[in-house]
Order: C-alpha cells, then structure tokens, then sequence
C-alpha cells in the first residue's frame, strides 16, 4: 500500500468519526511539517504552536477533503499559509528571533563541529524564508516541483530559482561554518 | 538529480517536534470536541425551551379549561408575558455564563 492509499484509508476512518485514526496522520506528517513551520517562522516554540493549530483546523476542515490533491500537499499548503501570516502579524518577534541566531553564531554555543546536521539546521534557519522553505520541501520532505509549487503558491521560475539560491546560500554558509570538512559542496 | 551532496545534507537534517506534541495535540481534540458538543446541547436545550415558554404563553393567554372541573383559568396577559420573558432572559444569562465556563477552561488548558 503506497503512501496516497494508506492516508486514503486513515482520512476515511477519520471521516467515519475514528477520531483516533487522526493521531496516525498527525505522528506520521507533524516533523516534516515541523521543519517547514521553523524554515518560516525560525523558532521552535512558535513553529509548535502554530503547528498546533495547523493540525486542529486539519482534523475540522478533512471531511470536505476531496483527494483532489494528495494529504500531505494539503496539510503542508496550510502550514504554509498559516506561518506566513504569523511571520506578517509578528514582524516585531521575527526580528528578535534573528538577533537571538546572530548571537548564536558570534557566541561559544554554536554545535560540534561533528555534528553536520545541526550546521545545516542552524544554517537553514538563517537563510530566507522561501529558499529554507523550497529546499526542505524538495529535499527533505521528497516533493516535486510541482507539489512545491501547489504548496507554497510560488510560480514555476520563483521555486526554481529559490531551490538554485538556497543550495548556494546553504553551501556557502556551511562552509563558512565547518572550513575545509565540507570543500566538496 | 537528489543524491547530490546538498540533497543528502538537507535530508539528515531532519527536525523533531517535542515528544509531547501528539497528546497534546489529541488533549487539544478532545476539549475541542467536547465543547462543541456541549454547545449543540445548550442549543438543543435552548430550543426545547423556547417551544415550551412560547406554547405555555399561547395555552395561558388564550385561557384554557380542564373539562374534569369545568374550570377556567384565565391569567392576565401583560403579567405573563413579563414572567415568561424574564424568566427567558435568566436562562439565557445561565447558558451564556455555562458556555464562557467551559471557554476559559479550555483557555487555561491551553496555556
């Protein structure tokens, strides 16, 4: 049973009233769309809590889900919307939260240098919003162009675009932050 | 076209929501789902109320007769009405206090 059935089959039990059945999508689609809350929002908390909401107004609006598109580029379409309006209603935070990432960088708390995956989290949270958000969509949660596009709303060229100046923007950054462990970029 | 360096680095790199999310998430669900079934039966109740006070109002001002005793009760019309809407307003007040209860416990249970 492919991806598309299994969620098929877990909307319908959903939809029969097996309230259940929602904690199955939630455990199986809350880290990508975790990942893609913190690409926008770039804080934790924020990115659970509005992910939170996400899921809630999901779990109310799956009965008049018509498979006209797969689960996840639904789900995923309204992460995205969601977190764009909270980054519009929060510009205040968004730039503290920034500060907060450059003192992170300037201070003694940055990751063992082992450890590559956390440098490519913390340089995903630096980069801008669309390129972290269109790389992790493409890389992370394996969507195609396409998919990226019915998601974030973007245009053909903008994803395309995003996805080239992300990896750039991404390799750049990492080796500004690993050196010579990470040349082969 | 994905099994480039970068691909393999974005795809390691995967984030975890706290392991409490999910119960959270459901605790959430649950209060949702109860407090909107509690409304519907305030709003069931509601109506059943308002259907008895409107056809106590129509038996009472038109006069009716128990057969039995042959009696007539007859009570007067501007009395009743002020009773019956006063009576309505506080059942009201009481539903409104229940429902914003149930609201701000949801709230704190949020917080």
């Amino acid at each position: 049973m492919n991806r598309a059935e299994k969620d098929r089959e877990i909307i319908e039990q959903v939809k029969a009233g097996e309230q259940a059945a929602f904690r199955e999508l939630v455990n199986t689609y809350k880290d990508d769309a975790f990942a893609l809350a913190c690409s926008i929002l770039k804080e934790p908390e924020l990115a659970e809590d509005v992910l939170q909401e996400v899921f809630l107004k999901a779990f109310q609006k799956i009965r008049s889900f018509k498979y006209q598109s797969s689960f996840y580029t639904w789900l995923y379409r309204i992460v995205v919307n969601r977190c764009y309006n909270e980054l519009r209603r929060n510009k205040g935070r968004r730039t503290e939260a920034l500060e907060n990432i450059s003192e992170l960088e300037k201070g003694t708390d940055l990751p063992d240098p082992n450890n590559v995956n956390e440098y490519v989290i913390l340089a995903l949270n630096q980069m801008k919003a669309d390129e972290a958000l269109v790389l992790r969509l493409f890389y992370l949660s394996e969507l195609s162009i396409e998919e990226v596009i019915q998601v974030t709303g973007f245009g053909k060229s903008k994803v395309k675009v995003s996805l080239h100046r992300g990896r750039k923007n991404l390799a750049d950054l990492l080796r500004k932050y690993l050196g010579k462990e990470i040349e082969d970029l | 076209m994905k099994k480039d360096p970068i691909a393999k680095l974005v795809k390691g790199s995967k984030l975890e929501t706290s392991d409490a999310f999910t119960e959270l998430m459901m605790d959430k669900l649950d209060q949702q789902l109860e407090r909107r079934m509690r409304v519907r039966l305030y709003l069931l109740i509601c109506g059943i109320a308002v259907f008895f006070a409107i056809t106590t109002f129509v038996l009472i001002t038109s006069g009716f007769t128990i057969p039995a005793f042959g009696l007539k009760i007859q009570l007067p019309k501007m009395i009743t009405m002020l009773t019956i809407t006063v009576g309505g307003f506080l059942a009201v007040l009481h539903l409104l206090k229940l429902v914003g209860i149930s609201s701000s416990r949801e709230g704190m249970a949020y917080n």
